[in-house]
């Protein structure tokens, strides 16, 4: 109490010292500082996202209105809504997402990034969505970029690239809670608190997440958990941005998850139904400064660190043997970068970047690896004349491996005018071989007796021989973006073609004693991929809000399992209505059949599709306390399709979400 | 356009000048606008009009009351101006309220000798043909304002809907209230509109406001181009040296007729536009002749 009143007292003071010192006009008149104070830099370039006219590439983005209107609950189902990308799940938390499919199950050729940070680990060059520590509602927008994007997003950004922007430091003023609750165990909870200040600001994100995965294909009745894939996970986003001063902004975030998911099949010997354990954590500080004439220095730093552990015990002729998987990867990563203006009409962003990647596994690698990888990049854009842009980079790169690559991309937009755009673009990037493909070593200890008997001291799965080059594609394109202001409607299309080199697959080779293991080469067949995408969108006024999206490609391989491994031809339409405080939202996919390269003839995905359906309601209730209620029915008219492997069957299935703001 | 006319009315010979007139300089304080504008005022000049400048209204006395006229820059010059008796006032650089305020508190001391004023802010019409001009699609202009702005809403609202728009306001009371009134007024709005207003418009908020807007699609006009650097998309404001030069006309006419005309707003502007933001937010701005040449055509179409 007397420190409270201290402070009041101080308060005042400082009141009366601020009019006395600006005399009084300050105080009682209008004054001319209104016109001449000074303001710091807001809307740097770094802050300001490229309108998709101006972009190198296609480009699609996901923003709150969309995310909302989706009805989803976890982050990967949101790339449903890009045209040409393929999502599926390998189990209930192991979702997969991959632009123009030429996945298994670790999608691999895709870079994802969160506020400018890589989660797309080393071990096995994926992304472990579930383990994430963010929220669906912490994401301000998403921006996808369609085709290869080194020069300006990193290594790996081979089919494209998935850009999540968190919701700034500053988005978010007091509390909000919110609870979804619902049929397959659907069950989250999340709080988000956040306060506004002079000099910093901060949001907390507390969150918690499960439900019980897939129905499995040989369903018994009212027994949803033989699948063996619900899962839980909790987790927390913090994320502070200090501002002292006009010109330097220090952005830090940190988050850490953990999850339980069950994993393994009932009718796997060797990989029968058990736990895994999930942690992640990460740390990232981001350092900007407005320099004059609108350019920009910014240094990140941040580190992730991932760990998994199951173990499941089973029987070899009547010996028991533990089959334990434990992974740990650390990834440090330090940026600069530096955005300088030449002229009005040139705008060069370029940097240096070392990341370094420390992984442990007792049962995928023989010893702990650590990798180093340094990279150069530099991207210029410059507008030629007020019709003609041109973009173009570069990044250099030594991978680690021993190898350097170069990614160049050259890209020209012509504004036909304000509202008609054409792009013609041509780019090369590379993959480095994840460390499970270059220096894998997957293997199960075996117990005395069994190596006694089989002659072999570990049960074998993968053994890499190494010396990988980089997968490469060599990608072209041409696109058009067209807006019909009086109707309302804007057009993206965009005709591709990407030609695959050194594609690196996984073969089966005869084990030394006995059976067969898996090596990991490059094929020497040639892939070439082809195809069109288009996304028209229509808006009415405030009311009315339609997307709709469409894709068809072919792959043209002679590689054996390729041909068919994704969905030649997808669809979907998103069609939002408001009206007097409510929002409905339908939401229809259609994905013809594929066959996934690493799966059996009996996981065929048939076409199928899928409608979800939102109604929600926004309230305003007394103090001041506002809030929405929203009811989700996913695939209402039950279509029963399975996804990735067919074990997975997705029924209908629905909840209902209360969010309070106070 | 119409610094035109001002220019030759500087270069004209002015046959009339007997002797040299006297005028003095006083700054509200040695910032850099007001540097700018003594030293643009002194160029501007010819060399039969003596100045002497005052850097701070404190260095302002009785015994320096020699002059002809008094150049006043700013509020506090100002304010110790009118203080003074006999010699006729020229306020520069301050807000049309701000200076009518200053009259109304002098008023009871009968000021005996002549003030005018060229304001620093511009007619609220003219901001508003801008805004016509830059963004002829966005007609919902949003307006947040606290009481110390004293802002005529229902005026601007007619003034609005007479450029065939729609104003969406917002009082606020506190900063606490500024950002659910932030919110409220965007939600609704194509265009966030800044007006003097200290309590709102601060270095301390400004962030928070750009954030805002620029997160919700909605760009914000400025005041000044400050704004515009911060991320402000546009701004009309007329700069130190544009003010000067008005000021050198109103001086050398008072040389020439022994009188200061009427208080005027700024006759020349300039015209600031992030195209940064502009491209981001997918406006596509006019160029500077077409907003003029816009702007020129509404203001005719009134008279």
């Amino acid at each position: 109490m007397a420190m409270r009143l201290f402070r009041y007292r101080l308060s005042i003071a400082v009141l009366f010292a601020g009019v006395t010192a600006q005399g009084v006009c300050a105080a009682d008149y209008p004054s001319e500082q209104d016109y001449l104070q000074e303001f710091p830099v807001v809307l740097s370039a770094s802050r300001l996202s490229q309108p998709l006219s101006d972009a190198p590439n296609a480009m699609t983005v996901i923003d709150r209105e969309m995310i909302a209107a989706s009805g989803f609950r976890k982050i990967p189902d949101l790339f449903k809504l890009v045209p040409g990308m393929y999502v599926s799940y390998y189990k209930g938390s192991q979702a997969i997402v991959s632009y123009h499919g030429t996945s298994d199950q670790f999608a691999r050729r895709m870079q994802v990034l969160i506020d400018g940070r890589s989660v797309y680990l080393a071990p096995f060059s994926d992304v472990d969505w579930e383990s994430l520590p963010i929220n669906l509602d912490d994401i301000e927008r998403i921006e996808v970029v369609r085709g290869p994007s080194a020069a300006a997003h990193g290594a790996n950004s081979l089919q494209g690239v998935i850009n999540i922007i968190t919701r700034d430091a500053s988005a978010l003023s007091g509390t909000s809670v919110s609870t979804t609750q619902g049929t397959k165990g659907v069950s989250d909870v999340a709080a988000h608190v956040g306060r506004r200040g002079e000099a910093l600001d901060f949001r907390l994100t507390m969150g918690y997440r499960s439900d019980n995965g897939y129905d499995p294909r040989t369903d018994l009745p009212g027994n949803d958990t033989l699948s063996n894939d619900s899962y839980a996970t909790r987790l927390l986003n913090f994320r502070a941005n200090y501002h002292p001063n006009f010109a330097d902004n220090l952005d830090v975030q940190v988050g850490a998850s953990s999850g339980v998911r069950g994993v393994g099949f009932t009718t796997s010997a060797l990989n029968s139904p058990h736990d895994q354990l999930a942690t992640e954590n990460f740390q990232q500080l981001t350092w900007q400064r407005a320099l004059d004439n609108s350019d920009e220095f910014q240094l990140r730093y941040y580190h992730i660190r991932l760990s998994r552990e199951e173990a499941t015990l089973t029987y070899i002729a009547t010996v028991p043997v533990n089959l334990a998987d434990t992974l740990v990867s650390d990834r440090h990563e330090l940026e600069l970068q530096h955005t300088a203006h030449l002229g009005d009409a040139n705008r060069v962003v370029w940097g240096t970047a070392y990341r370094s990647d420390f992984v442990e596994s007792a049962n995928y690698f023989l010893a702990p690896i650590r990798q180093n990888e340094y990279r150069l990049f530099a991207h210029d854009e410059w507008r030629i004349t007020p019709a003609w842009l041109l973009n173009a980079g570069v990044m250099l790169e030594n991978g680690g491996l021993g190898q350097t690559d170069s990614s160049p991309q050259i890209a020209l937009n012509y504004h036909i005018t304000a509202m008609h755009t054409l792009r013609a673009s041509v780019s090369r990037a590379y993959r480095n071989p994840a460390m499970l493909e270059e220096k894998g070593n997957w293997r199960y200890p075996l117990p005395l007796p069994l190596q006694l008997a089989f002659g072999i001291p570990s049960y074998q799965i993968l053994k890499s021989s190494g010396g990988l080059r980089p997968e490469g594609v060599l990608s072209r394109e041409v696109g058009y973006l067209g807006k019909l202001a009086d109707y309302g409607v804007s057009i993206d299309l965009r005709i591709f073609q990407d030609q695959y080199s050194d594609f690196i697959l996984p073969v089966a080779v005869p084990a030394p004693v006995v059976g067969r293991i898996f090596d990991v080469v490059n094929s020497p067949a040639s892939m070439t991929q082809s195809g069109a995408e288009t996304s028209i969108e229509y808006r009415l006024a405030e009311q009315t809000h339609v997307i709709f999206n469409y894709s068809r490609s072919r792959i043209s391989t002679d590689l054996a399992g390729f041909q068919g491994n994704m969905p030649e031809e997808q669809f979907s339409v998103m069609a939002m209505q408001y009206f007097r405080g409510y929002s409905l939202s339908l939401n229809y996919y259609n994905q013809s059949a594929s066959l996934p390269a690493d799966r059996p003839s009996s996981d065929l995905q048939p076409q199928h599709q899928r409608t979800d359906l939102r109604l929600s309601r926004s309230f305003k209730a007394v103090g001041g306390i506002s809030g929405d209620v929203a009811l989700v029915i996913q695939n209402l008219f039950n279509t029963d399709y399975t996804e990735y492997i067919a074990t997975n069957v997705f029924d209908r299935r629905g909840y209902a979400t209360l969010a309070v703001d106070f | 356009m119409r610094a035109v006319p001002l220019c030759l009315l500087v270069l004209c010979p002015i046959p009339c000048w007997a002797e040299d007139l006297k005028v003095l300089v006083v700054l509200s304080d040695d910032s850099a606008p007001y540097q700018s504008f003594a030293s643009a005022l002194n160029s501007s000049l010819p060399a039969m009009v003596q100045t002497t400048v005052l850097e701070h209204p404190g260095q302002f006395s009785p015994d320096v009351s020699h002059a002809d006229l008094i150049v006043a820059v700013g509020m506090k010059a100002t304010q110790s101006a009118i203080a003074q008796t006999g010699i006729p006032v020229l306020a520069v650089m301050i807000p049309r309220m701000g200076y009518e305020d200053l009259l109304a508190q002098a008023a009871p001391k009968k000021i005996t000798h002549s003030i005018s004023a060229i304001y620093l802010n511009q007619p609220l019409a003219r901001r508003l043909d801008f805004w016509r001009a830059v963004l002829p699609d966005r007609r919902r202009i949003g307006l947040l304002h606290t009481p110390d702005a004293r802002i005529d809403v229902e005026r601007m609202r007619q003034d609005v809907a007479q450029r065939g728009g729609s104003l969406v306001d917002r009082q606020v009371l506190s900063a606490e209230e500024l950002f659910r009134g932030l919110e409220s007024v965007l939600a609704s709005s194509d265009v966030l509109f800044a007006i003097p207003d200290s309590m709102l418009y601060s270095s301390s908020n400004i962030r928070n406001i750009l954030l805002a807007s620029y997160r919700l699609g909605v760009p914000l006009i400025g005041l000044s181009q400050a704004y515009v650097n911060a991320g402000a998309l546009c701004a009309i404001f007329s700069t130190p040296e544009q003010l000067a030069e008005q000021a050198s006309a109103t001086v050398i006419g008072f040389a020439r007729t022994g009188k200061l005309p009427a208080p005027q707003y700024p006759v020349s502007f300039t015209i600031a536009v992030n195209q940064q933001v502009a491209r981001s937010l997918g406006v596509a701005v006019p160029s500077q002749e077409a907003i003029r040449i816009q702007m020129d055509n509404a203001k005719e179409g009134r008279h």
